[in-house]
């Protein structure tokens, strides 16, 4: 599992992914932490799958018992599939994942681990000092669907937006855009099912002040390649699978 | 990935499951089959006035079976229910064990972190197999009550119900049926006989 520390200050981000050992039937995913002094919360946690490597690599930054909060964007099995895991390892954590899912989201195995449900207009996970910003991104893909931004860091986890397939080996940044946006745009126009709804959250998130998006799949975005990707994302027609 | 003493465990409890349902289907049926048989030989009057204590016998038969299976069935459920944590608790403590692993292979500086969480799990997990094969015994002990309390009942029937009716043909017929039974011990799914039985003494009264 490969680790890139991608903000050091009072607190840290670490972006994981790139696994070599995974199965090849499964798709890469990125997970992040972000770790305050006494606290680490776990972003998009992953598959079941990846469930060893990723404790293991979290364990280079945070001890078990310092694992306090997890957060899952969406329902999807390779954000989240792993919590019945994490359920029994960790004990004092909450789960903070989207109100409309908890019914589905606990079918993983949710006993010792608090579910936080997250309204639909978004709230603020306190970690330590860190306040960090859900935005809602209902639609981007699922139904009920949350980013986590960090005023502090800015950094915007955008879960299934900016995303796309990569291999095992693939830099972590977009290193030429023009390139990488073919990787994207299929992924994106398929599986982005709204205009309306895409419209409404690049609205919302060109008010922020972003340097890096970070998404779950694929390569981040830094620098420039934040408002490119912004405007080509604007620009692109999405729900083509109709 | 699901090993093969887990899968022999979901299989012995979906099948104990499965038997029982069938099981519950046969006794209901004797039992409507006895209240039948009761009506035939009211109506056949005087000479069919012995049968009354058979059928009455057979439909308690039948009202005891369908008790103990509702009893067993409730027992059955809650194996499957262990089974099920005991598979997440097995999982979770070879999945805590291959995270240490890599943990202490890459030199993370808070693999020890996890000695805890892996030894709970493995507390948790034989814990899950003890009470599995604990309960295991108990079913199968249920089982065999209700096996050995078919043979004793059915042993009842032939010396006490239908022994004085030695000039009815149906005894000939069902004694070595049930001498058998009795014998072997045949597992209780085999109480479906108790219908061939039952359509006997009904053909006979008519």
């Amino acid at each position: 599992m490969k680790m890139t520390k991608i903000y050091e200050g009072a607190h840290q981000w670490v972006m994981f992914g790139r696994d070599e050992n995974k199965p090849d039937n499964i798709i890469d995913s990125n997970q992040y932490i972000v770790r305050t002094a006494n606290k680490c919360l776990l972003l998009e946690p992953g598959g079941t799958e990846l469930f060893a490597p990723m404790m293991a690599a979290v364990l280079h930054h945070a001890p078990v018992e310092q694992i306090t909060d997890l957060f899952a964007s969406h329902q999807d099995p390779d954000v989240i599939s792993s919590l019945g895991l994490w359920d029994q390892a960790l004990s004092n954590a909450k789960l903070h994942a989207p109100a409309l899912w908890e019914g589905y989201i606990r079918h993983f195995g949710c006993e010792s681990i608090e579910y936080v449900p997250i309204p639909d207009n978004g709230e603020t996970i306190k970690l330590e000092s860190v306040e960090l910003q859900i935005i809602p991104a209902h639609y981007l893909h699922s139904p009920c669907n949350f980013h986590v931004y960090d005023p502090q860091a800015k950094i915007l986890m955008t879960g299934s937006v900016g995303s796309a397939w990569e291999s095992a080996g693939a830099p972590v940044f977009v290193e030429r855009f023009d390139t990488h946006v073919e990787k994207m745009r299929y992924y994106h126009q398929r599986w982005m099912p709204s205009n309306q709804a895409k419209r409404a959250w690049i609205d919302r998130v060109r008010n922020l002040d972003i340097d890096i998006i970070a998404p779950q799949h694929g390569r981040m975005f830094k620098g420039d390649d934040v408002k490119r990707f912004l405007d080509w994302f604007d620009a692109l027609q999405v729900g083509t699978g109709i | 990935m699901m090993n093969s003493q887990t899968k022999s465990q979901f299989i012995a409890v979906a099948s104990i499951t499965s038997e029982l349902s069938a099981v519950m289907v046969v006794a209901k049926e004797i039992s409507l089959a006895a209240a039948n048989a009761k009506a035939i030989a009211f109506r056949a009057g005087d000479k069919a006035k012995g049968f009354q204590p058979i059928t009455d016998f057979i439909n308690e038969l039948a009202k005891e079976t369908i008790e103990l299976v509702t009893k067993i069935n409730v027992h059955a459920l809650l194996l499957y229910r262990l089974t099920v944590d005991e598979f997440s608790r097995t999982a979770a403590y070879n999945r805590f064990e291959q995270a240490s692993k890599l943990a202490n292979a890459t030199g993370a500086r808070y693999a020890d972190s996890m000695a805890e969480p892996t030894a709970h799990a493995k507390n948790v997990m034989q814990d899950c197999q003890r009470q599995f094969k604990r309960d295991v015994t108990q079913l199968l002990g249920q089982l065999k009550r209700l096996c050995t309390t078919r043979a004793q009942l059915v042993s009842l029937l032939l010396t006490r119900v239908l022994k004085p009716h030695k000039r009815v043909n149906i005894y000939k017929v069902c004694k070595p049926l049930l001498k058998v039974w009795i014998k072997r011990r045949i597992p209780f799914t085999t109480m479906c006989n108790v219908v061939e039985l039952h359509s006997l003494f009904t053909v006979t009264v008519n």
